[in-house]
């Protein structure tokens, strides 16, 4: 955890320090702290705890500081292939429409990621997706994104 | 006794047939749309006025008073069962109530949960009976200095939800804050950190920022393992789904510490439940003799917050209904209905139309009721849920998340915060950061910094106007107090092992 510690240590150092300088461009403080009063103060904040933070582990040794169970590659592939599916479901939603979107998506987990051909599965990626649209676009009237197919 | 007059009144009306079947219908799709993430009570109101017009204004100002706060009941659900808050104010119950269902205890989290929102309820519509006047000169009394001064106190219950390491947790209370000053500057009006965008005018939404912290997240960590059976044991036997009389009892006091935190914090215009939530589970962090219990499944952590959140509701009501200034998006939409009806919220309202306001404060008693008597029976139901396979689960929570937080403003811009959001959430649970103060300091922040810089200006920023009221004095030495606790603590189990290791080499040496 300790080199966790330093590498999220110089991360958000790095955040503090950008936003430092984003912070510079509004007015600081008129006799009233003006839009730039807050921003400044955390972002000072934000780099001053990651400095102490990346300080403090040098200093101090591995078990101090608890284990980091780092995920192995196979866990780390299932993660990236899930998050995948998500943030390309999402960039398919304005093209394709809400219901093949999600449709695409459950059956993409389903037979595609978890491998799963049971009467469950095939039932989870008839309904949900069509139980969420009424749910949603027919009973509560949210106008969910249409695609070329109309839904 | 005139309160009681009018109030027996006003159960008269809303016991008639039409009004107390718009009773349970504004209680059961407020707890359908509490348990439906992103969609919240504004939105389903808004939607519900054109209909209300064509029915009495008794009957749909019922109504709408119904799905506020069913709305409440349904939240926690899904934030105890999935982890996904079906709202910004469930958020504490996602903390303490999924750890519960993790141990198999989904049931009793549910049944707590649904008996603390009934006690919590009926307190703040028996305090809103015969308390309004007053609250309402204690609220007018709450300036900016006061109001900076709570939030204060709120935020600095960050070092409370910390955890293991202090550092990270300030690191993510304080990147909360900045994340919360994306979005136009509520006193310029100069658009701050938009980087030219339109999207980001509005800010980062909070539902879809928590969506993704908590339920996004939550999946990516679960599915890092291949996902076979049920996540989570549930048991069988209908004893073993309700709480125990331990479990309830270690509730009671937690449960009326909330409904007074909540209560007045709801009667606050713009402090809201969410806030209100938070505040009570700090509050009983701060004061429970095991803190270290809070985050893995405590009931006393799961009780404070829903209690407070329901006990918001009949807060929120005083200045709207007294003053005519409504609390939050709900209520202010629930002024709206008001003057459609022709209405005037203010003073003159209890005097002038007792024959609206009356059923309407009744009417909370009964859909109480009702909600308690409907919520009980589907405990068994809703945890049935965690009996399905992950496999199933999971898709239908990425499904219900996405669609959610689309719903809140129709904006695929809420969606992406949800899904980047989820994956942060997944790198920040890996290397130990926690979300929790990060949340609090979001909903917080925006609150604090507008009282402090109105109070500045009222003062010419002499920062001495913080110390010219009894409650801001008050709510300054708790946040001194607050601040203090985990480092004293700390001090006292160093001073304890420094003592243990000089008692060990003073056996040594004597060997």
């Amino acid at each position: 955890m300790r080199k966790v510690d330093i590498v999220v240590g110089f991360f958000f150092a790095c955040f503090g320090a950008y936003w430092i300088w984003q912070s510079s461009r509004f007015e600081f403080i008129d006799v009233v702290p003006g839009p730039g009063f807050l921003p400044m103060v955390l972002a000072v904040a934000i780099f001053g705890l990651s400095v102490l933070l990346v300080v403090t582990r040098l200093l101090g040794d591995d078990e101090s500081f608890g284990t980091f169970k780092a995920p192995k590659l196979g866990e780390l592939g299932r993660v990236g292939a899930v998050s995948g599916v998500i943030v390309v479901a999402a960039l398919l939603i304005p093209v394709l429409g809400f219901l093949p979107t999600f449709v695409l998506l459950v059956a993409t987990l389903l037979f595609g990621i978890e491998r799963t051909f049971s009467v469950g599965a095939f039932l989870t990626v008839l309904v949900v997706p069509f139980a969420a649209y009424w749910l949603f676009g027919v009973m509560f009237g949210v106008r969910l994104p249409t695609g070329p197919l109309g839904v | 006794m005139e309160a009681l007059q009018l109030l027996s009144d006003g159960f008269a009306t809303a016991l008639s047939g039409e009004n107390l079947f718009w009773v349970l219908v504004g209680a059961t799709l407020g707890t359908i749309i509490g348990i439906l993430p992103g969609l919240g009570p504004p939105g389903v109101i808004a939607i519900l006025l054109p209909i209300s017009v064509t029915i009495s204004p008794t009957a749909g100002l019922i109504m709408m008073a119904g799905v506020f706060y069913g709305a409440k009941y349904g939240g926690s659900t899904t934030a105890i069962l999935l982890n996904i808050p079906g709202d910004s104010n469930a958020v504490p119950a996602a903390i303490e109530g999924y750890p519960l269902a993790q141990k198999g205890r989904a049931g009793a989290a549910l049944g707590i949960t649904t008996i603390v929102s009934f006690v919590a309820g009926t307190v703040s519509v028996i305090a809103l009976t015969f308390l309004a006047p007053v609250v309402a000169r204690i609220a007018l009394n709450f300036g900016p200095p006061e109001f900076f001064t709570l939030m204060l106190l709120g935020i600095a219950a960050v070092v409370l939800l910390a955890g293991d390491s202090m550092v990270k947790g300030l690191i993510a209370g304080a990147t909360g804050l900045l994340l919360a000053t994306i979005g136009v500057d509520a006193v310029t009006g100069l658009p701050r950190f938009t980087f030219g965008t339109i999207v980001l005018l509005d800010g980062i939404d909070f539902v879809a920022l928590t969506i993704g912290l908590y339920a996004v997240a939550e999946i990516l960590v679960n599915v890092e393992k291949k996902t076979g059976g049920q996540m989570f044991k549930v048991p069988r036997r209908l004893r073993e789904l309700l709480p125990t009389k331990a479990e309830l009892r270690s509730a009671v006091g937690p449960t009326i510490r909330g409904s007074f935190i909540g209560f007045f914090t709801g009667t606050l215009p713009g402090a809201g439940a969410t806030a209100a939530s938070f505040l009570a589970y700090t509050t009983e962090k701060r004061v429970s003799k095991t803190p270290e219990k809070f985050g893995t499944g405590h009931v006393p952590g799961l009780s404070a917050p829903e209690a407070a959140n329901n006990a918001a509701t009949g807060g929120a009501l005083i200045p709207l209904l007294t003053l005519g200034i409504p609390g939050g998006a709900t209520t202010a939409i629930l002024l709206g209905a008001l003057i459609l009806y022709g209405l005037q919220p203010g003073p003159l309202l209890f005097t002038d139309h007792p024959d609206v306001v009356w059923p309407i404060i009744a009417s909370m008693y009964i859909g109480n009721v009702a909600l308690v008597i409907m919520n009980l029976p589907l405990i068994p139901v809703f945890a049935s849920i965690l009996r399905l396979p992950y496999y199933v689960l999971y898709p239908t929570i990425v499904v219900l998340s996405l669609v959610g937080v689309f719903s809140i403003n129709g904006r695929m811009f809420d969606v992406w915060i949800a899904v980047i959001f989820g994956i942060i959430g997944y790198g920040m649970r890996k290397v130990g950061i926690p979300a929790a103060p990060l949340v609090l300091a979001f909903v917080l922040g925006p609150l604090a910094e507008r009282a402090l810089r109105q109070s500045l200006t009222m003062s010419d920023g002499s920062l001495f106007i913080f110390l010219r009221s009894p409650l801001s004095i008050a709510f300054l030495i708790l946040t001194v107090l607050m601040i203090a606790t985990p480092f004293t603590s700390m001090l006292k189990k160093t001073k304890k092992e420094v003592a243990s290791e000089a008692d060990v080499g003073s056996i040594e040496s004597d060997d």
